[in-house]
């Protein structure tokens, strides 16, 4: 249908506004100008970042350098992350553009993983990628594929290529009739507060019955707290992709149609903003 | 139909969602954003520009204040010129590079075909290995086979060379048993042979000792006999000697009394029998004579024919006897 490729569409090119600054402990040779980028939801912040990265090292010292990392709000933000999962979940409050601190010094290793090279990134990629297709098609569908493919979905992330990228994915999406979806729906949900970084369990389509699940029966397994109970105020955000779909949304469609390139649906829960 | 607007409600809602998102998120920035870039590289340009601008103005001869503009200008040019420079020879460099590209392009589609035509020849030397291999198998198994049948021959050959010794052996055996056998035979008929020589002398002597004693005592007898008679018989005797041998007896049973020609037909069995020895004896002796064992071993079986023909003459020769 027209419009589900609309959606394909908006997701992928959904972008943030950024706005990088350098943090002021670096030691500088002049004074760093901040650096202004529309970032891609779907892609990695390593991945974007090196025109970032190379306006920094212009006013630095060389060996003041070592691994960039990224900072909101004394937050560290994961790079294996989807960019977008990190700002609905750390800056969808924030005014726009968001804010991004950047650091030469201090990696958080007990935060952050490093990331010294793009093959790190589409390692992890690859096997986002692998994991959520175990989950809808026993793996059966990216086992079928050649090297090349594999390749072409990781070229067309990195190059910002939807028609290359989609070529190969819609066989990841594909799922017989008679089953009427994917085996289980490959999904995270993330949150702010919890010891746990995100919730991830199996979930199918389908209830027992045959009835379509909805993002409402979801988390209602899931995630209780995040649907509002009757006559009760909202105080919790369902955000993907930044929007909030309707809790009737069946997950089969979401699933399809909103999950990042690496075919997972990742679903933020943030607070409500209180003013 | 109901349940259709239902879908295309929460469907809508992700568009539109989608949408509004994009105008407060993308749209609202996308201009802003690339003109800020634009600006910074401008800026960053600027700053180098100026830098080597500074360091012109340095380097060059400090002018008058009446004549800063007239030196300003005269320094505008200049650097127009050495601008001007700048490009075409960065053009010349943009003609070479597109000269190499070219070139590398050409070069490419080269090895490209190098490669392909290297890949089919792989391919045919690859076809070659594996019709050679077929042949190499093909080969090694009519080796074995060969050799198989190499070998069946040589047990057969070996089986055959075993009976061969083993018949040879039972020839050699055999032959000596039969050597044996003949010399063993050959003496007892020798000795049979002696035995009865002697005992046909025995009995010769007997006789003759008998016949001495008869006409002895025939001679004792007294006899009626005419002088006459006597020579007559005598006589007759003489003449029909050699004629017939019963004459004399019929002469002497006629001549003998009645009474006596009972006792007389004992005797005459006996002289008949003896009658005919004269005759007989003497063949025997003759027999006797030839009655020889061969002298000479025979060792060849060849000549047993001749042999066996030999010891059947002998046989006969007994038989006769």
């Amino acid at each position: 249908m027209a419009d589900d490729k609309d959606v394909l569409r908006d997701v992928w090119y959904g972008r943030i506004p950024a706005c990088f600054t350098l943090h002021q402990d670096e030691v500088t040779e002049r004074e760093a100008e901040p650096y202004y980028l529309l970032l891609p939801r779907v892609s990695y912040l390593t991945l974007v970042t090196d025109k970032v990265k190379k306006h920094f090292l212009k006013v630095m010292r060389a060996e003041d350098v070592e691994e960039m990392w990224f900072e909101y709000e004394g937050t560290p933000l994961k790079w294996h992350y989807p960019i977008g999962v990190l700002f609905d979940l750390h800056g969808s409050n924030s005014i726009l553009p968001w804010s991004i601190t950047v650091h030469f010094k201090n990696f958080p290793e007990r935060d952050l993983l490093h990331c010294l090279s793009n093959s790190v990134i589409e390692a992890h990629f690859m096997s986002s990628i692998k994991e959520a297709d175990a989950l809808k098609h026993k793996s059966q569908v990216v086992n079928d594929m050649q090297k090349k493919d594999h390749k072409q979905l990781w070229m067309g992330l990195q190059n910002d290529k939807f028609d290359q990228f989609w070529a190969i994915n819609r066989k990841l999406m594909e799922y017989s009739t008679e089953d009427g979806g994917f085996r289980y729906i490959p999904f995270r949900i993330y949150q702010t507060t919890g010891e746990r970084p995100f919730i991830q369990k199996l979930f199918r389509p389908l209830s027992a019955e045959g009835a379509v699940h909805t993002l409402g029966d979801l988390l209602r397994e899931m995630y209780p707290a995040a649907v509002p109970q009757e006559g009760e105020e909202k105080r919790l955000l369902v955000v993907i992709h930044g929007i909030e779909p309707l809790l009737e949304t069946p997950v089969q469609w979401l699933s399809e149609h909103l999950s990042h390139p690496d075919n997972f649906l990742h679903i933020c829960v943030v607070p409500t903003p209180s003013d | 139909m109901a349940e259709r607007r239902v879908e295309c409600q929460w469907k809508r809602h992700v568009l539109e969602q989608l949408k509004l998102r994009d105008r407060v998120q993308r749209h609202a920035f996308e201009e802003i954003v690339h003109q800020y870039n634009r600006l910074l590289e401008k800026a960053d340009l600027q700053a180098v520009l100026s830098e080597r601008y500074q360091s012109d103005k340095y380097d060059a001869p400090r002018p008058h204040d009446g004549s800063r503009s007239d030196a300003l200008q005269q320094e505008m040019a200049q650097m127009r010129i050495r601008h001007q420079e700048e490009l075409t020879e960065l053009h010349k460099k943009r003609g070479e590079l597109a000269q190499s590209v070219i070139d590398l392009n050409n070069q490419i589609q080269q090895k490209d075909k190098e490669i392909q035509s290297n890949e089919a020849k792989m391919l045919e030397h690859q076809q070659q290995i594996c019709s050679l291999e077929g042949d190499c198998r093909e080969l090694r198994n009519t080796l074995q086979e060969l050799e198989r049948a190499n070998q069946t021959l040589k047990d057969e050959y070996d089986a055959l060379q075993i009976t061969f010794s083993a018949l040879e052996e039972k020839l050699r055996k055999t032959t000596e048993d039969n050597q044996e056998l003949v010399s063993r035979w050959m003496a007892e008929k020798a000795q049979e042979a002696n035995k009865l020589n002697a005992e046909n002398e025995k009995d010769t002597r007997r006789r003759q000792a008998k016949l001495q004693k008869d006409l002895a005592d025939a001679a004792k007898e007294p006899l009626p006999i005419d002088p006459d008679d006597d020579i007559e018989v005598l006589a007759e005797d003489s003449s029909k000697g050699g004629g017939g041998e019963t004459s004399p007896h019929r002469t002497l049973s006629e001549a003998l009394p009645l009474h006596r020609s009972h006792s007389l037909t004992g005797e005459r069995r006996h002289t008949n029998s003896l009658s005919s020895s004269p005759e007989n004896t003497e063949p025997p002796a003759g027999a006797c004579a030839e009655v020889r064992l061969p002298t000479t071993a025979l060792h060849v079986f060849v000549s047993t024919s001749t042999f066996t023909h030999r010891s059947a003459c002998i046989c006969k020769y007994f038989y006769f006897y």
